[in-house]
């Protein structure tokens, strides 16, 4: 398989689940659809660096769409035809969104940023915690003692809020 | 608790569009399009051989960037016509082709956002050195650029990379046919000069120029003068 076989699969593989790491941290949705386009013709421009395996891709493409993400205010994107279809097409169709969620959601977005972060991209993008270290540029030991200090502060909360 | 807990954080996502088939549908066209929207290559080898080379001949310019002015240099600003025309950190310049022709090319600097994740270098140095790039661009007279002085330095260090171990450790595929004509490498010589001056501009600062990366786009009928 070629370098823009792999390239091209990983995208068709994960370009969902990208679309929803940027869902869930730029204000709006159509916001999203223009960041995945972006990380997309980033990824095209370095393709010959796609890892071989189904994991290292993933990893990588988080890593792509985290720099993108980082470089946000600063990206100039051209937001082509298709584009705005997706951003038509993921702003009329969301999932709902339970109240007991939202007030999860609330308890994470009150973390410091760096656990934040953590807990987004383990439960919310499902990545490994040492995935997640390295889409932050973290060791692992460091995002362990995060990751435990994040759910520490948030079991305290939630067993007292049931208390 | 441990498991509640779990439950509740993965669930606790922002809600997402809905998973349709015509959401798959226009990520699977999204994938194409962005695909057929990257820098056109000849050929792989050909371009990271290329790509080598520039790296190569960039180092050396950054060595001396004190090119000298005027010769044979036919380069001049060009007025605003190209999609970039007007953005912070592009420069667009006219070289003279070996058969007359003025080829308008367009000089791009970028966060090279696709090198892989590089621990040290934060958002803050992006943004930090793309301000310093720009600023440097957006006072750089192009006139400055010797072309033809940019062009023989590009084929040297071009041929020099060629003979080098690397290169001839490559296996015959990866080599691949020399796919470049003159004039396209005259363009990329340009580049790889206002690049070099780029970096160096950067380290003067203190700042590290690996962060940025230099794309090179043209609409130029460069023949076949292999």
């Amino acid at each position: 398989m070629t370098a823009e076989h792999r390239a091209r699969a990983a995208l068709r593989a994960f370009s969902a689940d990208l679309l929803r790491y940027f869902e869930r941290r730029v204000p709006s949705q159509e916001d999203a659809a223009d960041l995945l386009s972006e990380t997309m013709l980033q990824v095209w421009r370095r393709y010959e660096a796609c890892p071989s395996e189904a994991e290292d891709q993933r990893r990588w493409l988080y890593q792509v769409a985290a720099n993108v993400l980082s470089n946000h205010r600063r990206a100039s994107r051209r937001r082509s035809a298709l584009v705005t279809k997706l951003r038509s097409v993921i702003q009329t169709d969301t999932e709902a969104d339970a109240t007991e969620s939202v007030a999860v959601r609330e308890l994470v977005e009150s973390l410091p940023a760096d656990q934040r972060e953590l807990i987004r991209l383990v439960h919310w993008d499902g990545l490994s915690l040492a995935d997640a270290a390295a889409v932050l540029g973290i060791n692992a030991s460091t995002a362990r003692s995060r990751y435990a200090a994040a759910r520490g502060k948030l079991r305290q909360v939630l067993y007292e809020h049931a208390d | 608790m441990d498991d509640r807990l779990d439950a509740l954080l993965d669930q606790s996502g922002p809600p997402v569009a809905r998973r349709t088939p015509q959401l798959a549908r226009t990520l699977v066209q999204l994938v194409d399009e962005t695909e057929r929207a990257r820098p056109a290559r000849k050929a792989h080898s050909m371009r990271r051989r290329a790509a080598i080379s520039l790296a190569a001949v960039t180092g050396v310019l950054a060595l001396g960037t004190a090119a000298t002015a005027g010769g044979l240099l036919d380069l001049a600003p060009q007025p605003s016509s190209g999609q970039w025309d007007g953005e912070p950190g592009v420069k667009t310049a006219s070289v003279l082709l070996s058969n007359g022709a003025p080829c308008v090319a367009t000089y791009a600097i970028a966060p090279d956002l696709a090198r892989g994740f590089t621990a040290h270098i934060t958002a803050r140095d992006w943004d930090e050195t793309m301000d310093a790039a720009q600023h440097f661009l957006a006072s750089l007279d192009m006139s400055t650029i010797d072309a033809d002085a940019a062009f023989a330095k590009y084929e040297t260090a071009r041929r020099k990379s060629l003979r080098s171990d690397w290169y001839q450790a490559l296996p015959p595929e990866e080599r691949g046919p020399d796919g470049s004509t003159a004039d396209e490498r005259r363009v990329e010589a340009v580049g790889a000069e206002l690049y070099a001056r780029v970096q160096a501009n950067l380290r003067s600062k203190g700042l590290d120029p690996s962060a940025l990366s230099m794309t090179i786009s043209n609409r130029c009928n460069f023949g076949d003068d292999r």
